[in-house]
């Protein structure tokens, strides 16, 4: 049991991530990403009214009716053939235009609850493996950098800041663009992964070489 | 004999494929002029949900490309009780 909950074979895991990754985008309608969960649940406010217009979309009629008066009123009521102009429009309505997939807009306590399962399912697993002791730092080359005190607290801090203002800037963190964007095949997920990840194995390497 | 070789700048906008409206625009013949007019044109860079995306900001589904947000009635009142 420990064993398996310790070191997966590499295949084994490599399939285990691509069916929650792909399971979660083709069941959700949404890649998964834990930053973008988390800016979710913190910009709570805008989401209650997201939420509303997305219940509103959900109405057909009203909606195609909304975007032929929009499509009028930004181009100019020839742009919409007289035939469109009353009711629904046959190939819209033949198509399915707005039929959508059922997903829509998560509600942010959603993503709150897949945030905070991570942390039970991380602890979960931690039990399982044979009990847990809390640690305070991150190993031996933090605390020889660090040490143990404010200073290594600080250095989280200024890290996590980091860490966020890059993801932010980037659009996505480590699962967002590297789990799911790169199962996606995203050219700016396959970029962005290969930076990130190339810059921490740099920066690793020169550390190593520099104070190692 | 081959002719002179016509450069022809094809600009669509980067953010078109993550784009939740772009779809729904191809669907209906009266709103292609929506992707004529910014998706598909060097003009994307004004269209509110690129940047709203280039800016971190959440798009809202109701969003359109002019900045202006769909005034989405229901058209089903529920019923008087």
């Amino acid at each position: 049991m420990k064993e398996w909950l310790t070191n997966w074979p590499f295949w084994l895991g490599s399939v285990a991530f691509a069916a929650i990754v792909l399971g979660y985008w083709k069941l959700i309608g949404h890649p998964l990403g834990a930053s973008g969960s988390y800016a979710r649940v913190a910009d709570a406010a805008s989401d209650r009214e997201q939420a509303a217009r997305e219940i509103a979309l959900s109405d057909e009629a009203a909606m195609e009716a909304a975007l032929r008066a929009a499509t009028a009123a930004e181009f100019g009521s020839e742009a919409v053939p007289a035939s469109m102009r009353g009711g629904p429009s046959s190939d819209s309505s033949a198509n399915g235009l707005f039929s959508g997939d059922g997903t829509g807009l998560m509600p942010w306590t959603a993503h709150l609850t897949f945030l905070l399962m991570m942390v039970v399912g991380g602890f979960v697993a931690t039990i399982l493996r044979g009990g847990w002791t809390p640690v305070l730092d991150l190993g031996a080359t933090h605390t020889k950098f660090f040490g143990h005190g404010i200073a290594a607290g600080v250095s989280l801090l200024v890290a996590g800041g980091f860490i966020g203002f890059g993801t932010r800037m980037a659009g996505g963190c480590s699962s967002g663009h590297g789990l799911s964007g790169c199962a996606r095949l995203q050219p700016g997920s396959l970029i962005g992964t290969a930076s990130f990840f190339g810059a921490a194995v740099g920066v690793s390497l020169l550390l190593e070489r520099l104070f190692g | 004999m081959i002719g002179p070789l016509v450069y022809t700048r094809l600009v669509v906008c980067p953010k078109m494929n993550a784009c939740a409206l772009f779809p729904l625009f191809s669907k209906a013949a009266f709103l292609r002029i929506w992707q004529i007019n910014f998706c598909e044109s060097d003009q994307y860079a004004r269209c509110a949900r690129f940047q709203a995306v280039c800016n971190g900001q959440s798009v809202a589904a109701t969003l359109l490309p002019n900045g202006k947000h769909l005034p989405v009635v229901n058209s089903n009142p529920p019923e008087s009780k």
